[in-house]
C-alpha cells in the first residue's frame, strides 16, 4: 500500500518504519517538528529505532514529504495523523487541506488523539468538502522505550469506524501484526477515542492511589513493598502499575489526560476522579523535595545533592514533564547545586536549564556523587539498579540516599551503612 | 479668630440663606449648562458634581474659603514630608510611598524614596517566592493559603484591594482574619491546612492585641498539628511593622520581616509593606499599578489649579453640605458588586482622620467636622436605607460610584452569559443613574405629582458621580487617593490633624485593667455596668 505518515515523533517514526520494512511504500512529513530537528533526534530515544529506519530509507520504501507536494500524495490510499497531542490547531488545518484533495476509497487514520470526538469532527469536514474518504481511529499504545516491539506485537489493536470497507482496509494494513490470534476490537471512532484515554486515566488513579497509600505507610512505619505484594496477589487487581514513587510524567501521557479532562467540561461533566489523582500526583512529584528538606530541617540553602535520572522513566531521553523537573526547581529555589546523571537526558536538561550555576551536568554517575550530601534517584535507569556502594559512600559526604522509585532494598542497603529514604519504605 | 468668624465663612453663610431656599430641580431648569460644566476628570475618575446644591458664586466663595485657610501651603508640607502630624511630631508620607520618580524628600537622614524602593524589593523577593510555589510549609508542602492578620488598617486595605480586583487565577488563596475575639479564627483555621497556610502578621507598633492574639492562635495551631516552634515560625510568619524588635521577640525571621516607618498612618498603610498580602494575591505587577494609580492621583492633587482639582471640589463639596447646609451623613454608593468593601474602607479613612472636636492648636471648636459617613453596595442598598434618603427627615450626602466599561464581562466563556452580564451592567447604570435623579429631582421626576402623601418625595438630596473608566487596579489606587486627599482638604479647612487618633487609645488602656477584673472577678474598681455584667459574665448572681 501507500502510506503518508504525518508526524516527527516516536509513534510516527516506529509506525512509518515498521510498515515500510512489510513492504509498504511510506511517505513520512514530521510537520510538527521544532526547528532544527532531525530525524536521529527523535529515533536517539528508542533503541533500535535509527537501524530500523536507515534500512527503510535504503530501500526507498521510506522516503521524507513536504508539505508543498502534499496534492501529489492524494493519491496514496492511507493518511495516518500522528502529529503531537499536543498540536491540535495544525492537526486541524492538515485535516482540512486533505479534505480537499482525497478521493475514492482512501482512508485517513487518527493515530494521536485530540479529545473524543475529534475524528467524527474531521468526517464531517471531509463530507462538508464533499471528499469520499473515510476516518478511521485507531489509536496507538506505544510506550517511549518500547514502542518497536509493541508496535510488532500489540495486546490489541482497537479500531475506530463503522464503515465495512474501512474496517476491511484496516485489517488487510495491519495483517502483519495481527497473526497468533485477532486482535482486533472494532467499535464506533469516540468509542475507540475514550478507549484510550480511559485507560491511561485508570493508570494514572491506580498510581495515584498506591502514591497515597505508600505516603500513609511511611507515616505509619510500615513498608509499602510489603502491602503491595500483598494487593498484587488478588486477582480482582494484579501486579501491574502498583510501584509508588516520585509520580508519574512524560508529555504525551500528561497531555491524554488533560485531553480527557476537557472532553468531560466540554460536556459540561465535572470529572472528579482524575483531578484528585492529578492532585496526589502534584505532590508526588516533589515527594524526595519533602524528605529532603524534613531530614535537613528546611536548612537547604548552600548544599549539593547528587540526582540521578531526569528522564520521565527509563530508556528515554525526554524531560518534559519529568517529576524531576519539579523536584529540581523546588531544590534549586532553596539555593541548593544539584550533580546530574541521566544516560541519555542531560543535552534535555541543559537546554531547559541553559548555563545554570546551580547545575552540574555529570556524564559519570559516580563523578555526580563527589562531595554531595545526599544522593536522590529520580528515574529508575538499569544502570543505577546495582552501583558500586563503596565509590558512592567514598564521594558522598554522608552515606545517604533518598530513593523516589524504591529500587533498592532497605535491609541491604542499611547493613552495609547507608541511610536510606524511598517511598513508603526505608528511614521515615 | 475662629474659623466661624472669618470672611470667607461668614460669606458662606450668609449666601447659605438664599441657597438654602433653592430646590435642585429650579437650579436645573435655570441653568441646565451645569450638568456638564460641574463635571471633571482625573486620573481615569470622572466626578459630576453638578447635583450638589452649589451656585457658581457658592464655588467661587468656596475657593476662597479654600485660599484663606492656606490650602495650597497645606498641601506642599503634605507632599514635602514636613511634621504635618504635629500631635505625633510626624510626617504623613503615604504619597511618597507610591513615588515613581525620586521627590528627594528625607526624612531623619534617610532618602525616603531609596527606603521605599529597598522594601519593595525585599516584598517582591517573598511575593514572587509564593506566588511561584516555591515558599514551602514544614513539611516541604507549597504554600497555598494566607492569611492576613491584622486589624485597621492592616485589615482593611489589602481585604478592600484584593476583593475589589477580585483575581480569578491566583495560585494563592488569601484569608483575613481581624477581631480579636478568634470566633471567626477557629472556623478559618478548620477549613485550611497547617502544611500549606502562611500567615501575614501585619501591625504598625507589632503590639497590637487584636492581631498578636490571632498570631499565637496561628502559631499554636501549626505546633499542635506537628511543626516545631522553629519551623512554624520561619515557614509559617511573614511580619510587617514598624517596629522590628517587636518582630524579632516574637521569633519572625529577620528575612521574612517587611518594614514600614512611623509617618505611614494605619489607615493610609496600604501602599506600604502591609499591601504584601493585596501583592501575593494580585502579584507584584498589579501592586505596582495600584501604587501608579494613586501616584497619577497625587501628581493631579498636587498641581492642578483649585477649579480644576477633583479631591479639592470634592472636598469643599463636604464642607458646604456639613457646615452651611447643615447635613449630618455621607453614604458611600458603589453600584459594583466588587466595592462592596468600598464603605467600610471609607468609613474608617474619612472618620478616623477626620472625626476631631479640637483645631491644631488644642481648642474647641465651634463648628460640625466629620460627617457620619456610612454605605453599601448600591443595588442592595436600594432595598435597605434608600427608604431614609427618599422620605426620612435626616438629609444625607450621596457617593454614587461605577465602572464605565466592564471587561471582565468578556472573559466569560460563552456570548449567551456575555449578554447576560452586559445587561445587568447596563441594569445596575440605570438604576444608579435613577436613584441619583429622583433624589435630585423628587416628585418632579413624574411627569404628575402624586396626591398620596405617603407616595411623595422631596427630593432636594445633593449627590456626587463618580465613574471609572474601568475597574482595575490603577483606577482603584486612584479612587482611593482620591478619598485620601479629599479627607485632607477638609481638614485643612476645619484647622484639625486628620493624621492622629488619640480617641482610639483611652478603651485599649481600660481593657488591659479590665481582662484582670473579668479573669479574677474582682471589679470593685470599675463602674456599676460593668460590674453588674462581668458578674453575669462570670455566671455570678447578683
Amino acid at each position: 500500500m501507500n502510506i503518508v505518515i504525518y508526524g516527527h515523533d516516536y509513534p510516527a517514526l516506529v509506525t512509518a518504519a515498521s510498515l515500510a520494512s512489510n513492504g509498504n511504500f511510506v511517505t513520512i512529513l514530521p510537520l510538527d517538528a521544532p526547528v532544527n530537528w532531525t530525524w536521529q533526534d527523535t529515533a536517539r530515544k528508542q533503541s533500535g529505532l535509527a537501524l530500523l529506519i536507515e534500512k527503510q530509507l535504503e530501500t526507498k520504501r521510506l522516503v521524507w514529504g513536504d508539505l508543498q507536494s502534499l496534492p501529489a500524495y492524494a493519491t496514496s490510499h492511507v493518511h495516518i495523523l500522528s502529529l503531537s497531542a499536543a498540536v491540535g490547531d495544525l492537526s486541524d488545518n492538515l485535516v482540512q487541506q486533505l479534505s480537499l484533495l482525497l478521493r475514492e476509497k482512501t482512508l485517513l487514520v487518527t493515530q494521536t488523539l485530540h479529545g473524543v470526538g475529534r475524528a467524527d469532527a474531521y468526517q464531517h469536514c471531509l463530507k462538508v468538502a464533499q471528499s469520499p474518504a473515510q476516518v478511521v481511529v485507531w489509536p496507538e499504545f506505544l510506550s517511549e522505550g518500547s514502542a518497536i516491539a509493541q508496535f510488532n506485537r500489540p495486546d490489541r489493536i482497537i479500531i475506530g469506524t463503522d464503515n465495512d470497507w474501512a474496517i476491511n482496509r484496516m485489517r488487510d494494513l495491519l495483517r502483519p501484526y495481527n497473526r497468533a490470534r485477532d486482535m482486533l476490537l472494532i467499535m464506533k471512532p469516540a468509542a475507540a477515542e475514550m478507549t484510550k484515554y480511559a485507560i491511561n486515566s485508570l493508570l494514572a488513579l491506580r498510581v495515584s492511589a498506591m502514591n497515597e497509600f505508600a505516603n500513609l505507610a511511611t507515616s505509619l512505619g510500615v513498608d509499602i513493598e510489603q502491602v503491595r505484594q500483598g494487593i498484587g496477589t488478588d486477582p480482582r487487581i494484579g501486579f501491574n502499575y502498583l510501584y509508588p514513587g516520585a509520580g508519574f510524567g512524560g508529555p504525551n501521557f500528561m497531555a491524554d489526560l488533560s485531553a480527557i479532562l476537557h472532553t468531560f467540561s466540554q460536556q459540561g461533566i465535572e470529572a472528579e476522579l482524575l483531578p484528585a489523582a492529578l492532585r496526589v500526583n502534584d505532590h508526588q512529584q516533589e515527594i524526595l523535595f519533602s524528605k529532603v528538606w524534613q531530614h535537613y530541617r528546611t536548612h537547604l540553602t548552600g548544599k549539593t545533592f547528587a540526582l540521578w535520572g531526569v528522564s520521565y522513566k527509563p530508556d528515554t531521553a525526554t524531560i518534559e514533564q519529568a517529576s524531576s523537573l519539579k523536584l529540581i526547581d523546588a531544590l534549586l529555589a532553596q539555593g541548593v547545586t544539584l550533580q546530574v546523571h541521566d544516560p541519555k537526558a542531560l543535552v534535555a536538561l541543559s537546554t531547559y536549564y541553559p548555563n545554570h550555576a546551580q547545575i552540574k551536568l555529570c556524564t559519570d554517575m559516580y563523578d555526580a556523587c563527589l562531595g554531595a550530601h545526599a544522593l536522590l534517584i529520580m528515574t529508575e535507569w538499569k544502570d543505577y539498579w546495582s552501583p558500586d556502594f563503596d565509590r558512592i559512600n567514598a564521594n558522598l559526604v554522608e552515606a545517604r540516599i533518598f530513593d523516589g522509585r524504591n529500587i533498592f532494598d532497605p535491609e541491604a542497603i542499611q547493613t552495609i551503612g547507608f541511610h536510606y529514604h524511598a517511598v513508603g519504605r526505608g528511614n521515615a | 479668630m475662629s474659623l466661624t468668624k472669618t470672611p470667607a465663612w461668614q460669606n458662606l453663610a450668609e449666601h447659605a440663606n438664599d441657597v438654602r431656599q433653592q430646590h435642585l430641580k429650579d437650579i436645573f431648569a435655570q441653568d441646565p449648562q451645569r450638568g456638564h460644566r460641574d463635571q471633571i476628570s482625573a486620573a481615569g475618575i470622572t466626578a459630576n458634581v453638578s447635583r450638589q446644591r452649589i451656585l457658581p458664586q457658592t464655588w467661587q466663595y468656596l475657593y476662597e474659603l479654600a485660599e484663606q485657610q492656606q490650602l495650597s501651603a497645606c498641601i506642599e508640607k503634605l507632599f514635602s514630608g514636613q511634621p504635618i502630624n504635629h500631635t505625633e511630631n510626624r510626617a504623613a508620607l503615604h504619597t511618597a510611598l507610591r513615588e515613581q520618580h525620586d521627590s528627594g524628600i528625607v526624612v531623619d537622614g534617610y532618602s525616603v524614596f531609596e527606603q521605599v524602593q529597598t522594601q519593595l524589593s525585599r516584598m517582591s523577593v517573598l511575593v514572587d517566592r509564593i506566588r511561584a510555589g516555591q515558599w514551602r510549609g514544614f513539611t516541604g508542602l507549597a504554600i497555598t493559603d494566607v492569611v492576613n492578620m491584622g486589624v485597621g488598617g492592616s485589615d482593611l486595605g489589602p481585604h478592600l484591594a484584593v476583593s475589589a480586583l477580585q483575581p480569578t487565577d491566583s495560585p494563592i488563596r488569601v484569608h483575613y482574619l481581624s477581631s480579636m475575639d478568634g470566633a471567626r479564627t477557629a472556623n478559618l483555621l478548620a477549613s485550611l491546612s497547617p502544611h500549606t497556610t502562611l500567615f501575614v502578621f501585619a501591625s504598625k507598633t507589632f503590639t497590637t492585641i487584636d492581631t498578636l492574639a490571632n498570631a499565637q492562635t496561628g502559631l499554636e495551631w501549626l505546633m499542635a498539628h506537628g511543626a516545631s516552634r522553629e519551623l512554624a515560625l520561619k515557614q509559617h510568619f511573614i511580619g510587617v511593622s514598624t517596629n522590628v524588635q517587636k518582630m524579632t521577640a516574637f521569633g519572625i525571621h529577620p528575612a521574612h520581616q517587611l518594614y514600614f516607618w512611623d509617618w505611614v498612618g494605619g489607615r493610609y498603610s496600604l501602599w506600604s509593606t502591609i499591601g504584601v498580602t493585596i501583592a501575593i494575591a494580585l502579584g507584584m505587577d498589579a501592586f505596582r499599578t495600584l501604587l501608579k494609580g494613586a501616584s497619577d492621583m497625587d501628581a493631579h492633587f498636587h498641581q492642578t489649579p483649585i477649579a480644576e482639582n477633583l479631591p479639592i471640589r470634592l472636598a469643599l463639596t463636604t464642607i458646604w453640605n456639613r457646615n452651611f447646609l447643615g447635613i449630618h451623613g455621607k453614604a458611600i454608593l458603589p453600584y459594583d458588586a466588587r466595592l462592596n468593601l468600598l464603605p467600610a474602607y471609607l468609613t474608617q479613612l474619612i472618620m478616623e482622620s477626620n472625626g476631631k472636636s479640637v483645631d491644631r492648636a488644642g481648642n474647641s471648636i465651634s463648628y460640625r467636622t466629620c460627617p457620619i459617613v456610612w454605605g453599601e453596595v448600591g443595588p442592595n442598598a436600594q432595598h435597605a436605607f434608600y427608604q431614609l434618603l427618599h422620605q426620612g427627615t435626616e438629609a444625607a450626602a450621596c457617593d454614587f460610584i461605577a465602572p464605565i466599561h466592564r471587561p471582565d464581562i468578556e472573559q466569560s466563556a460563552d456570548e449567551a452569559t456575555r449578554d447576560a452580564l452586559r445587561y445587568q451592567h447596563q441594569l445596575a447604570l440605570a438604576n444608579l443613574l435613577a436613584q441619583s435623579s429622583v433624589l435630585m429631582l423628587g416628585d418632579a421626576a413624574l411627569d404628575a405629582p402624586p396626591t398620596d402623601p405617603h407616595k411623595h418625595y422631596a427630593g432636594n438630596q445633593p449627590s456626587t458621580t463618580l465613574l471609572l473608566e474601568q475597574l482595575d487596579a490603577h483606577s482603584l489606587g486612584a479612587l482611593i487617593a482620591l478619598y485620601e486627599h479629599q479627607t485632607f482638604v477638609e481638614a485643612v479647612i476645619w484647622n484639625i490633624n486628620p493624621f492622629d487618633q488619640w480617641g482610639v487609645e483611652l478603651g485599649k488602656q481600660i481593657a488591659i485593667k479590665t481582662l484582670t477584673a473579668l479573669q479574677e472577678g474582682q471589679a470593685e474598681s470599675l463602674d456599676a455596668a460593668t460590674q453588674a455584667l462581668i458578674a453575669t459574665l462570670n455566671g455570678q448572681t447578683l
